[in-house]
């Protein structure tokens, strides 16, 4: 590649902490999710069943009611963190798994790539739908279940990206010049790689949770996952009943909207990362 | 016939050419002669207008500012190729302006046959006439060739494909990028001979760092620097008489620069090299070298790449485990310095060899925390005490760069290629080291920046007193730095003489005119 | 960088791999399909029988016939094949399926195998009708976005296609339901025929194919985004590729560019995409088969998941891993050897 001089020091120099700040708005957010979770739990009324079933919306019920009377409103906020949580969780699971391996497949080049590679190889070929209806039909999987699950079954989609990158950063002269003058691989691994890395981990972290949010949905939406979790995906799946009554206009479009909307922000996120980074790469070669 | 008139290129806020005016008649071949980074291949494309909605790097999202844009005009084949629609510029491409580029690899589908692509110039421009046998005869190419893929003709084969494919549609304007630079003499005297059919029928345009080639065809010259034109004229006349240094320089009749004075008393000897010899795997690489180098000078070891000069760098600076011999530092104070920081290192590409998202602070700070053993893990070394800081603007000062706490703030990849090189040196300063060993440390740099880092590497020899072991297949920067100079050649050492015999003029027994 | 530089990561993996030979990194590929067929008939022979209750106990809750002795009870035991410790059990199901036996459904009180078989050709249309639209429109939008990164078109089809990409695929697919079967009946909602089938050949197709054309159609949706995305990144390396950039300044362009240049040396990437996408085709129309009541062996399997019908899941889930496996794998041998000719 060619390496261009971005005269733009200014805003050049702003972009580590950018990427810094974007890994720290998603920490934080996951914590303010838990926090809504533990505390909104007071603040959004109850998800009580009652006698107004199929209401449209109205001044009572902003979105209506289903079919056993539960407001749409409050059934769309108490899946909120859920959902959203699940897929953050899954996410930073799928990545710790991701980078572990690749980790250990740069740490023991010979074993260790080899068995890594192997496993790699096969978890990409497991039909994971296959491997998902098994286990549901086992034991239908609640919050604590459906992380790890959907966590082993994304991993791998990280796992060579992180193991070329991890080995291109350890490989740079860089890195090489200063273990000679004495420094040692913590040090190493926290001020000059762990920064170089970052926006790969961003961009893994926020496609991870693309993936999960949609395996979630889409595994709630076929009933599979435990019956007493709601997100979304399970409110698109108690609408499925009412098509061809007018109560999908308020069964079925809220909880859609809410998870295209989600998907589209994430999508905004890695795709503005993605070109943050790719800019900020043209002046390194 | 070509002209252009104040025609200007920009890649965003970058400048690649300026106020370019040219004429070329039918009949007639201008070179564009000029260093490599000079805007040249820039501007074959932009004639073709191949940089339509790129930018500078490829493969990047771009804002639409940092696309290339243009002024001026340029008059090819009767229209003004720079304000022509997207429809008449597919229609004056390869019809009426062909370009016949340098890079040989990748340069036609590898999906496609010979006959496929000449086929398909043929229908795309509705030409009839001859066979693809025909062709072949015509542009020197074995027929067996045909069917075959790209994959298994050879360099000038590819060369002379390109050549026919351009040349089929007999187009008025030809813009030959680099055409021979990629090839050997004899195939170079093939493709010269297939791209003088039907000459004088054009205007042409070639594009060329090679004087020998410019001067087998080209009747006029134009020489480019940093995207201005800089000297234009009969090819004869400049051939001549060049006006300007550069072209002096790239017609091979630099002027000398002045031999190095040797130092007044020679230093004493800092580093003793025995009977070193290396291997790679059962490759010997290095077989018995001995040297020894003195503080305040400078010894180059010179030799064509691949022979072993980076390993013996390495060796030395301990990057690489020594397999045989012995590398010894007769002076107490290097004696005194922990093994590794009796050398500074400094390499070819300066931006690998620094952390991109250090500053130019944090790098040096890193450095001097090393060589005093101080430096955490948990911490990245910022700022010290006013002494490091001082440490910290000698070195700066040592390697002419600005200590200003704007530049000391830098991120290192927002450096030049140059100020990134000079910052390489400066770290090297910091853990005071006794020998300074440069590995090619201008051959990734351009013109400007090359200057600099050697006056830099001159200035630290002669007023810090610093040994500098130079790695270098540059004999002009051999020259200008070294006291001594070694050729490494088949795995030993010998003298290389400083004074150089001149350069002979390109001989003009390749032209075929 | 990020995660969109997943081809040429997969590239370099493969590179490393390139001196051992096409042979030997098909042969691993095999070894490593063959283990994960195991892992997956072994695990599903287990699982089930780690459950309290098994399809006996489900099957007398659901039946009248209590009465039975407990003799009785084991002599039926065994012949189900639940009698025995874990591993015998185990050993006997996967002999069983090796031998090509795939068992009977209770609860359909029919052969497992028969149950696929009459499944199986529905997916199959849905699949076979559905290629051919995706392939078609992921290859040509994606060259027509790639082929000048940056241009108007690009922007367009690249901001439309991720805003396609964010919605969940079921979610497609119902919306595809709600408008063309519910709002506007011109398409039948669900099934793959009408009740009564009709008694000519040519009719009969015809009804068959306009029952598919729906869901047909929302699985293509859903693969469509997939190969724009990748071909678009493709098609955009390529553009700026010595040979494409010659052939411009011939004046190849229009229809000749986007076949000859484009399509031909995407080639390999749209076989390694394949491959993938058998395993998430069937993914897909298992969600499609599910929202359209399709016969497909999706919503097959599904009904078994929901029915507890270890027979039946376990059959259908043999059968479609050793189907998508060894179609992927095959996927894969064509890749390689098309990547061989460069």
């Amino acid at each position: 590649m060619s390496a261009p001089v971005y005269s733009d020091h200014a805003t050049e120099r702003a972009r580590p902490r950018l990427t810094l700040q974007l890994l720290g708005i998603v920490a934080l957010s996951t914590l303010v999710l838990l926090l809504l979770i533990a505390t909104l739990g007071n603040l959004i009324p109850p998800y009580l069943t009652s006698t107004e079933t199929l209401q449209p919306p109205s001044q009572r019920h902003w979105l209506g009611t289903n079919d056993i009377g539960q407001s749409v409103m409050t059934g769309l906020l108490r899946a909120a963190p859920v959902t959203i949580g699940l897929a953050l969780a899954t996410a930073a699971l799928a990545l710790l798994i991701g980078i572990t391996m690749a980790g250990l497949a740069v740490m023991f080049p010979k074993v260790g790539r080899v068995i890594v590679l192997h496993l790699t190889d096969m978890a990409e070929i497991v039909p994971s739908i296959l491997l998902l209806l098994l286990l549901s039909a086992w034991h239908q999987p609640g919050v604590i279940e459906i992380i790890p699950l959907m966590a082993l079954l994304t991993w791998h989609d990280d796992v060579r990206i992180l193991r070329s990158v991890l080995l291109r950063e350890m490989g740079r002269e860089n890195i090489t010049l200063t273990r000679h003058m004495g420094a040692r691989w913590p040090y190493l691994l926290l001020h000059h790689i762990l920064p170089a890395i970052l926006p790969t981990l961003t961009g893994l972290y926020l496609q991870n949770v693309v993936q999960a949010t949609m395996r979630v949905a889409g595994l709630a939406f076929l009933g599979l996952t435990a019956a007493d979790l709601l997100t979304w995906g399970s409110m698109l799946q108690d609408a499925m009943g009412y098509l061809h009554t007018p109560a999908w206009t308020w069964l079925l479009l809220p909880p859609a909207f809410c998870l295209t909307g989600f998907l589209l922000l994430l999508m905004a996120l890695d795709q503005q990362q993605a070109r943050r980074s790719s800019h900020r790469q043209g002046s390194a070669p | 016939m070509i002209e252009l008139r104040n025609l200007c290129l920009h890649a965003g806020e970058d400048t690649i050419l300026k106020d370019i005016n040219l004429t070329v008649r039918t009949g007639e071949t201008l070179a564009l002669i000029g260093p490599s980074g000079a805007g040249k291949s820039s501007l074959a494309r932009l004639l073709l207008r191949l940089l339509d909605g790129q930018g500078a790097c490829p493969h990047k999202h771009l804002s639409p500012r940092a696309r290339f844009h243009w002024s001026g005009q340029a008059w090819l084949a009767g229209s003004d190729v720079l304000r022509a629609r997207a429809a008449e510029v597919h229609a004056l491409r390869g019809r009426h302006i062909g370009l016949i580029v340098q890079r040989l690899t990748d340069a036609l589908n590898p999906q496609l046959t010979v006959r496929a692509h000449i086929a398909e110039v043929l229908a795309q421009h509705r030409i009839t006439a001859p066979t693809p046998e025909e062709i072949c005869a015509r542009y020197n190419l074995p027929p067996c060739v045909l069917d075959q893929r790209p994959a298994s003709l050879s360099g000038g084969e590819i060369q002379r494909v390109l050549t026919a494919l351009a040349l089929l549609p007999q187009p008025s304007c030809l813009i030959l990028d680099e055409p021979t630079a990629a090839l050997d003499p004899a195939n170079q005297a093939l493709t010269l001979k297939a791209m003088q059919h039907g000459r004088a029928d054009r205007a042409q345009i070639l594009i060329s760092h090679d004087p020998a080639v410019a001067v087998s065809l080209a009747n006029q010259i134009a020489v480019l620097e940093r995207g201005r034109i800089i000297e234009t004229g009969p090819a004869r006349q400049i051939l001549r008489a060049p006006q300007q240094a550069l072209t002096q320089a790239l017609l091979g009749q630099a002027p000398r620069t002045t031999p190095p004075t040797a130092p007044a008393r020679p230093g004493p000897v800092v580093l003793r090299v025995h009977r070193l010899s290396h291997s790679y795997g059962a490759r010997p690489v290095l077989r018995n070298l001995t040297l020894s180098l003195r503080a305040e000078a400078c010894l180059a070891v010179v030799g064509r790449s691949g022979c072993g000069k980076s390993t013996l760098a390495k060796l030395i600076a301990g990057l690489e485990p020594l397999q045989s011999g012995q590398i010894d530092w007769p002076r107490p104070d290097a004696i005194a310095h922990t093994a590794r920081h009796r050398v500074g290192y400094v390499s070819q590409f300066p931006h690998r060899a620094l952390t991109g998202h250090f500053s130019v602070a944090e790098t040096l700070a890193e450095t001097q925390a090393l060589s005093q053993h101080r430096l955490r893990w948990f911490r990245r070394p910022r700022h010290g005490d006013p002494a490091d800081e001082q440490a910290m603007t000698d070195a700066l000062n040592a390697v002419s760069l600005p200590t200003g706490a704007a530049f000391r703030a830098r991120r290192t990849r927002d450096l030049s290629g140059g100020e990134a090189q000079r910052l390489c040196l400066a770290r090297a300063l910091m853990a005071d080291p006794t020998v300074i060993i440069a590995d090619e440390p201008t051959s990734a740099l351009d013109g400007r920046s090359k200057a600099e880092v050697v006056q830099t590497l001159q200035d630290l020899k002669s007023h810090r007193g610093k040994a500098l072991l130079l790695v270098t297949h540059d004999p002009w920067v051999a020259d200008t730095l070294a006291d001594q100079q070694l050729e490494l050649q088949q795995m030993s050492l010998s003298p290389r003489a400083v004074e150089m015999p001149p350069q002979p003029l390109p001989s003009p027994t390749q032209s075929l005119s | 960088m990020s995660g969109h530089i997943s081809p040429t990561a997969r590239q370099e993996a493969g590179a490393a791999a390139a001196p051992a030979g096409v042979a030997l990194t098909l042969l691993r590929s095999l070894v490593h399909r063959i283990a994960v067929f195991g892992f997956l008939l072994v695990l599903m022979s287990v699982l089930p029988r780690l459950l309290p209750g098994d399809t006996l106990d489900v099957l007398m809750d659901s039946d009248v016939q209590r009465e039975l002795a407990d003799d009785d009870l084991h002599a039926l035991r065994d012949r189900l094949g639940f009698g025995g410790s874990l591993a015998e059990q185990v050993g006997r199901d996967l002999l069983r399926l090796l031998r090509g036996d795939l068992g009977y459904s209770l609860l359909h009180g029919a052969p497992v195998r028969r149950l696929l078989a009459e499944a199986l050709p529905w997916t199959g249309l849905l699949i076979a009708a559905a290629t051919p639209v995706f392939l078609g429109l992921g290859i040509m939008l994606g060259v027509e976005a790639g082929r000048q990164p940056g241009s108007r078109a690009d922007r367009v089809l690249t901001a439309g296609m991720s805003l396609l990409a964010s919605i969940p695929p079921f979610v497609t697919a119902i919306a595809l339901l709600l408008v063309f079967a519910i709002l506007c009946p011109v398409l039948p909602a669900g099934g793959a025929e009408p009740l009564f089938p009709a008694a000519t050949p040519w009719l009969r197709a015809f009804e068959i194919a306009r029952h598919a054309v729906l869901p047909a159609l929302a699985l293509a949706l859903h693969e469509v985004v997939r190969y724009f995305f990748v071909l678009r990144g493709e098609a955009a390396v390529l553009s700026h590729r010595a040979f494409v950039v010659n052939a411009r300044s011939r004046g190849i362009s229009g229809w000749r560019e986007r076949r000859d240049y484009f399509s031909r040396n995407l080639l390999p990437v749209i076989c390694a995409r394949l491959g993938q996408s058998v395993a998430t085709l069937f993914t897909a129309s298992l969600f499609v088969e599910v929202i359209f009541a399709y016969p497909g062996i999706g919503s097959l399997t599904y009904q078994a998941v929901l029915d507890r019908d270890y027979a039946l899941l376990q059959g259908a889930i043999a059968v479609l891993a050793a189907l998508v496996l060894s179609l992927n794998w095959l996927f894969d041998a064509l890749t390689e050897t098309l990547a061989r000719r460069g």
